[in-house]
């Protein structure tokens, strides 16, 4: 019990630092980099304006992935170790991620429409983000169908690694596949090396993507820590009335 | 084999066999699916031959997650399980004999219906062999990786859903590799060789995991 | 539509991308802000009653 909140106020002192910096982070990095991308950077010479996609695609992908890795190493680390920040993180992460997930696989959509004249393609990477979608759903739809706690936090933890496990088996197997089925050269005209005019509001918007998902992590952790912090002292102060009550009905008050 | 096993298949066989035919539900969903999906695609005989060893090894994998959701449910329920752990036996065994009693019971029929139903969606005779040695070769993935989600799931009632969802993920290696088998149509195809390697890791993850699973469900 | 906002052929796709993305990251932003807020004021309201209680 004491291990168990010791940990969190120590959680917290690092909060107060480390959530306006990522906030304002974020805002810094993503807002700029947006505007720099939709107004100043100068369109292509191959894919003229649709090219600006790139700064809300390529950050969403980057970020959903990093943010599985994030959901895979929480749940090793509360798996193993049993530790509850981890479960916390892990729960946390998981929404922000299939958000992301989905950002990504629908600005791509968009994105291919025009530039390749598909809004889907089998391809190795766009397959693998979507399961990676599917990962992510089927941890949020274990973790609320099991009810006792400490089950849903360990059996959660196990599906997260299983998919873990097999993200890069399924895509070595697309690629796989679809080196033998598919002209593979269509996605892979991603074009030459980009101009730094384009690149920088490219790395800024990543950067910015990643502020903002461990802002919003780090925002949900609190408030669930807050949360199971207030349903405590509910239950104590519960427990303490019921008591006092038992104790004032058999007519001992000292008790 | 350890003895442990053999009698826990034993008795599921024997189990199965007095649950009044509920070992069939898989293999009968899917000749139903091979029936539908014939229907489906319509009479021309040569698209339907060409989707047929797809369509046979999607029936096969769909069929081999049915009633997944009771092998271990019924266990957990029933103190099975507890009385196995508390008698110092290994969890990995059980999950083992499990997975085997499985693959018996409900793939083996469709392994066995496999050829009659690839003939019934108009796939040339020389394929048919193919498309039952790729379902042997690929059977112990599915029903090893279907088997760990359930051991994930053993304390829900109706979780059928939830492993479709956790499990349908993990399918997708074994199909492709399993469907690109039959399309090479050489029995030396490194598609089957992969298919084989899948199997034999799922054999060997699939106990650990469902192990630590159900250690979950008995603390 | 003003003009800067006219990226020629692909205009829409462009929109659309850049609507969709501020609409679920601000949906997000806002959720997470109510329930940081709602959270703590729940939290400091209870603690305040247990310290009343004794």
């Amino acid at each position: 019990m004491f291990s168990y909140f010791a940990n969190p106020v120590r959680f917290q002192n690092l909060c107060r630092i480390l959530v306006p910096v990522l906030g304002i982070g974020a805002l810094l990095l993503i807002v700029p980099a947006w505007v720099m991308g939709l107004f100043l950077v100068p369109p292509d010479y191959q894919q003229g304006d649709t090219f600006r996609i790139i700064y809300v695609h390529v950050p969403a992908v980057i970020v959903a992935s990093l943010a599985y890795a994030f959901l895979a190493g929480a749940s090793f680390v509360s798996f193993v170790w049993r530790h509850s920040l981890a479960d916390t993180a892990a729960k946390a992460a998981a929404p922000v991620g299939a958000a992301l997930t989905f950002l990504g696989l629908f600005t791509g959509a968009l994105w291919g429409k025009p530039m390749w004249g598909a809004y889907w393609v089998w391809d190795a990477r766009l397959t693998s983000t979507l399961i990676m979608l599917f990962l992510f759903l089927g941890y949020i739809a274990i973790r609320s169908a099991i009810r006792d706690e400490v089950a849903s936090t360990r059996i959660a933890a196990i599906t997260a690694m299983i998919g873990a496990i097999n993200l890069p088996i399924i895509k070595f197997s697309v690629d796989w596949w679809s080196s033998l089925h598919q002209p593979a050269s269509l996605l892979r005209a991603g074009g030459p090396a980009i101009d730094a005019s384009m690149s920088w509001p490219l790395y800024m918007s990543i950067a910015g993507y990643a502020c903002l998902f461990g802002w919003l992590v780090l925002q949900q952790m609190q408030s669930e820590l807050d949360e199971r912090r207030a349903y405590a002292l509910v239950q104590r102060a519960s427990g303490r009335i019921a008591s006092k009550a038992s104790a004032q009905s058999k007519g001992n008050p000292d008790a | 084999m350890t003895s442990a096993i053999t009698g826990l298949i034993g008795r599921e066989i024997r189990k199965a066999g007095r649950s009044g035919g509920s070992w069939a539900q898989g293999a009968v969903f899917f000749i139903l699916f091979t029936v539908l999906s014939a229907f489906a695609l319509g009479p021309e005989q040569e698209f339907r031959s060409n989707l047929a060893p797809a369509l046979v090894w999607l029936a096969a994998s769909l069929a081999s997650q049915l009633s997944l959701d009771r092998l271990f449910a019924e266990d957990l329920r029933d103190g099975t399980l507890e009385c196995w752990f508390v008698d110092g036996q290994s969890l990995v065994e059980f999950s083992i004999g499990k997975f085997i009693s499985h693959w018996l019971v409900v793939f083996t029929p469709i392994l066995i219906l496999s050829p009659l139903a690839a003939l019934m969606l108009g796939a040339p005779v020389s394929i048919l062999a193919l498309t039952f040695i790729s379902l042997a070769i690929g059977g112990p993935a599915l029903v090893f990786m279907g088997g760990m989600v359930s051991a994930l799931t053993a304390n829900l009632r109706g979780s059928g859903l939830l492993i479709v969802l956790i499990s349908g993920p993990l399918l997708a290696a074994p199909l492709i590799f399993g469907v690109g088998a039959v399309q090479t149509a050489d029995i030396a195809s490194s598609e089957l060789k992969i298919l084989g390697a899948i199997s034999l890791g799922a054999m060997v993850i699939a106990p650990v995991i469902a192990t630590l699973a159900l250690k979950v469900h008995l603390e | 539509m003003p003009d800067i906002f006219d990226f020629g052929k692909n205009s829409s796709f462009i929109l659309i991308c850049y609507g969709v993305s501020i609409a679920i990251l601000g949906t997000m932003i806002l959720m997470t802000i109510r329930r940081r807020i709602r959270a703590a004021r729940n939290l400091a309201k209870i603690e305040n009653k247990s310290r009343n209680l004794g």
